[in-house]
């Protein structure tokens, strides 16, 4: 095989690989160019022939950099510069390749690569590395023979031997890299934050619910949050994240809530959690309702339970929690209750004498509270995502026409209906259920698990209502496609979810954390029973190297043993008996069917018996009257 | 290799095989390895299978110069090797060569002469000249001895100690012919007037040099060197046997091994060649523990060779 050709087929490998992680951050033009870029390069590697000479790529280089120089500002580096990369990339791929060429889109793949990791790190990234170290160390390692002799011609023989070097040192090295990874100190910030774009938050839960609009309906099956936890009780699985408290309009948003209601709640008995949260570009922190304590990242509680973190969640992020239990907040101080009674101005004359006559079931809260769950299963709601209801008054609309909507309409009609009795109401936004992984042992939620509920205000405590479970067909509500995580895609899910757990997580609290645990555990340690323990892990490698070096003479047999051994396999097939060592070959052959048997016998006898070294065609011979006898 | 040397030694193989000897192929090929070893040949069967005739066809065929001693119990050596007799026109002593200044010596039931006898015979194999009266007188080249011995009289007879067996580089029987063959052959009468138009297939230059390319142009591989020196050793350690093969039992199956390479047409020698030649050469060399006396020889070494991995 000639090098050049194999070099070539290299770099584009290591072009490939490098490129293609960064290609969906790439702008439109790019990402046109590219491609077009590559294929055209492979199309003159095969032809031979240079696309683009060296004066008009310096010239449209300078132009790219002016170009892209002019576009970067202090917010937005990362953009232009991975653009710029990318472009001289595309045009590296269609100059001639020489050998400082093909160095240089090895190093423009690497970077290509290692840029990529600035928008995204998921799992497959590690893969992209492994491939991409392992084509630029074999590539160097041909570039040096290629720049010694260009026309040089590989047999297979020192191919296998670059291979095997190409591939060893890289391997070797990707060996240290988990040691490594896990010992070296780790900043508590990424350090290459600043660099990064905040990321568009595609995100279900938004601080403003209008019933009535469709917008806010999330059907992505985009994975937002992975809890590692205990199995818990389908309606435990109320995954906070927002409250809003005041109507505006039609819609409903947030207010900052009276600091007064702040309390602090018990943790005894709550509920251990390890989340790992994909980028929202979020501020609230969500978690299994409501969350009383957390670890790993700078956040604040509000007085209405949530967790706002200090930055936006634009990295994928672990935060160890505790959650009480029973979706019961207990309140703080008094305070004044305004804000949780302010009414929409949607409220219509039906509505209000509903209310008006449901009130009179009873004075207390809990009472009334009752009085319009019953008016809910009374009235036969249906849970839909089709056929809303709408026009300029929607919760009218949805109580007394149509008869269904989803949890928005469900929620901002159950707290329109409190805070008409005059019971202390809010809407509660998030997620509900989740798929459990039994592999991983933790929950998956995804973006279609978005969910609103209330919480009413009852004796001073905050108590969870999901009017969505009055609705007739309410059994279909938790389960959206429950059937999602099967075979392949769980093992891949809990692939990335450990990826996540081990590589993206892992900072310096947990590095320390770690290395205490390590310090604590050894202390513990009985050596003697360690020793005795580990005799076999020592003794199994010894003994494995020396049966190893046993079996190496027999293992590495020349081509003319192999040969033999085939030959006499062959034998072996026609029923010839083999095991008698003290019969030539000569006389084995003559018991085969096959001439070629004999001819191979003479020949192969020739070639150990005559004194001379075997010639490439001899053995060659001697392969092809094998195949004659098969 | 001297394809031309190889062509004159079959024609000359094929044409004594198919025409004069038939029936007699084994003991045929083992004669001319002997000659292109330059080794003598012991022929050990019952009388009448055609031993004499044997040699004689092969003398012919070759061209050589044939001699003949008939052996009886007061046969002397200078009956073989020739004397000095007085010149009384010369006054002085002239050599009369005995029968064994020849090409092909066909000694006839040489276990009839007695030992005195055997020995000066054996000595001037072994040394290819005779001395008389001090005066050495050296054999013509080729020399080959075809010794026939009948091994089932004893009576009167003087069997040859194995250690001068040792000078024999082949001992073989002629067998009994196949039943096809002996018809013809009794259909056909003796052959012995036949032989006598035998006309030479070679002249001694041609067999000279096969000889030597027989010798020199055939590989022994340093594998094939270690079988035979396996199988000398074996035999040496085996239970059985007194006195295994003897350095010159080893270098008597190489050479052999080598020329029955040649005469095959190939430049090397295979294990097979060395089995094939195993049971002529080295046989009559064991010498057995008298306990085991009784077992024939040439079982006990091919069971031994039988437990010996072949060179692959």
């Amino acid at each position: 095989m000639p090098i050049r050709r194999l070099l070539l087929s290299i770099a584009a490998l290591a072009a490939l690989v490098g490129a293609a992680p960064l290609w969906p951050w790439l702008d439109l033009p790019l990402r046109l160019v590219l491609p077009v870029a590559f294929l055209l390069g492979l199309w003159a590697d095969q032809r031979g022939t240079v696309l683009l000479t060296a004066r008009p790529a310096t010239l449209l280089i300078v132009v790219a950099f002016v170009w892209y120089g002019a576009h970067a500002s202090r917010g937005d580096i990362v953009g232009p510069a991975t653009n710029l990369l990318a472009l001289l990339l595309a045009l590296r791929l269609l100059t001639e390749k020489s050998s400082r060429h093909l160095l240089q889109i090895f190093i423009l793949a690497l970077l290509a690569l290692a840029a990529s990791s600035l928008y995204s790190l998921s799992s497959v990234f590690l893969l992209f590395l492994i491939l991409e170290v392992l084509a630029i160390a074999f590539g160097l390692f041909l570039l040096c023979y290629a720049d010694a002799d260009p026309q040089a011609q590989l047999d297979r023989r020192p191919l296998r031997a670059i291979f095997a070097i190409g591939l060893g040192l890289p391997l070797l090295s990707l060996l240290l890299v988990p040691p490594l990874f896990f010992i070296l100190p780790r900043t508590q910030i990424p350090l290459w934050n600043f660099l990064n774009q905040p990321q568009s938050a595609i995100s279900g839960i938004s601080d403003h619910v209008e019933p009535g609009s469709v917008s806010t309906l999330a059907q992505s099956k985009r994975i937002v949050l992975r809890v590692e936890t205990s199995r818990q009780p389908v309606n435990e699985l109320y995954w906070r994240v927002i409250v809003l408290n005041t109507p505006a309009g039609k819609a409903w948003v947030r207010r900052s809530p009276p600091a007064a209601e702040m309390n602090l709640p018990a943790s005894q008995n709550g509920i251990q959690q390890r989340l790992y949260i994909e980028p929202t570009g979020e501020f609230f922190l969500p978690g299994l309702d409501p969350l009383v304590q957390w670890r790993g990242l700078p956040a604040a509680r509000t007085p209405d339970s949530l967790v706002i973190v200090q930055r936006p969640l634009n990295q994928r992020s672990m935060v160890q929690a505790i959650s009480s239990q029973g979706g019961r907040i207990r309140s703080g101080k008094p305070f004044p209750l305004d804000l949780y009674l302010t009414l929409p101005e949607e409220v219509t004359p039906r509505l209000r004498s509903t209310v008006a006559e449901l009130i009179q079931e009873g004075d207390s809260a809990r009472q009334r509270i009752t009085a319009i769950e019953g008016f809910f299963l009374q009235q036969g709601l249906n849970y839909s995502l089709t056929d809303l209801p709408g026009g300029a008054a929607p919760i009218d609309d949805f109580l007394f026409a149509k008869k269904s909507g989803y949890c928005e309409h469900f929620a901002v009609a159950f707290a329109t209906m409190l805070r008409l009795a005059q019971v202390p109401a809010r809407l509660v936004g998030g997620y509900y259920g989740g798929e459990y992984s039994e592999f991983g042992g933790y929950y998956l939620v995804s973006e279609d698990r978005a969910h609103l509920w209330v919480e009413a205000l009852v004796d001073g405590y905050w108590e969870r209502l999901d009017p969505t479970r009055f609705a007739r067909n309410a059994d279909s509500v938790g389960n959206v496609q429950q059937q999602r995580m099967r075979g392949l895609s769980q093992w891949v899910d809990a692939f990335n979810y450990y990826w996540n757990r081990t590589v993206i997580s892992y900072d310096l609290s947990q590095q320390i954390d770690w290395l205490r645990r390590a310090g604590k555990e050894t202390r513990r340690w009985d050596f003697a029973a360690i020793f005795k323990q580990s005799i076999p892990f020592v003794v199994g490698p010894v003994v494995f190297v020396v049966l190893l070096a046993l079996l190496r003479p027999r293992l590495h047999r020349s081509p003319q043993e192999r040969l033999l051994q085939r030959f006499l396999r062959q034998l072996r097939k026609e029923q010839i008996a083999t095991d008698d060592l003290s019969l030539g070959l000569h006389t084995l052959a003559a018991r085969s069917r096959y001439p070629a048997a004999r001819t191979f016998a003479a020949r192969y006898n020739a070639l150990i018996f005559s004194g001379r070294p075997p010639s490439a065609a001899e053995i060659s011979e001697l392969r092809e009257l094998l195949r004659q006898m098969q | 290799m001297a394809q031309q040397e190889r062509e004159a030694i079959l024609r000359l193989f094929d044409t004594l095989d198919r025409e004069h000897l038939a029936g007699k192929h084994e003991a045929l090929r083992l004669a001319i390895i002997t000659l292109l070893c330059g080794g003598h040949l012991l022929l050990e069967d019952r009388p009448g299978l055609g031993k004499t005739t044997l040699a004689l066809a092969l003398a012919r065929a070759t061209g050589l110069l044939f001699g003949r001693v008939q052996c009886t119990s007061d046969l002397l050596p200078s009956d073989i090797t020739g004397l000095s007799i007085l010149d009384r026109a010369a006054n002085d002593f002239r050599f009369i060569p005995g029968p064994i200044f020849c090409n092909i010596l066909l000694v006839d039931e040489l276990n009839r002469a007695m030992p005195r006898t055997q020995s000066a015979l054996l000595e001037a194999m072994e040394e290819r000249c005779v001395t008389v009266e001090g005066v050495t007188h050296p054999l013509p080249e080729p020399f080959m001895v075809i010794a026939t011995q009948n091994p089932g009289e004893q009576v009167g007879t003087f069997p040859l100690p194995e250690s001068q067996l040792d000078r024999f580089l082949i001992t073989t029987g002629i067998g009994y012919p196949a039943a096809e063959i002996e018809r013809q052959i009794i259909a056909g009468g003796g052959i012995r007037d036949e032989l006598k138009h035998i006309e030479p297939l070679l002249t001694q230059e041609e067999l000279l040099s096969s000889r030597k390319a027989a010798q020199k142009e055939v590989h022994l591989a340093p594998a094939i060197i270690d079988y035979i020196h396996r199988i000398a050793v074996a035999t040496r350690n085996a239970p059985m046997v007194s006195a295994g093969i003897s350095p010159r039992g080893a270098i008597a199956l190489a050479q052999s091994a080598r020329a029955c390479a040649w005469l095959q047409g190939r430049d090397h020698v295979i294990p097979e060649d060395i089995q094939a030649m195993l049971l002529p050469v080295c046989a009559h060399r064991l010498i057995l523990r008298p306990e085991h006396e009784g077992i024939n020889k040439r079982e006990v070494l091919s069971s031994l060779v039988r437990t010996l991995p072949v060179p692959r």
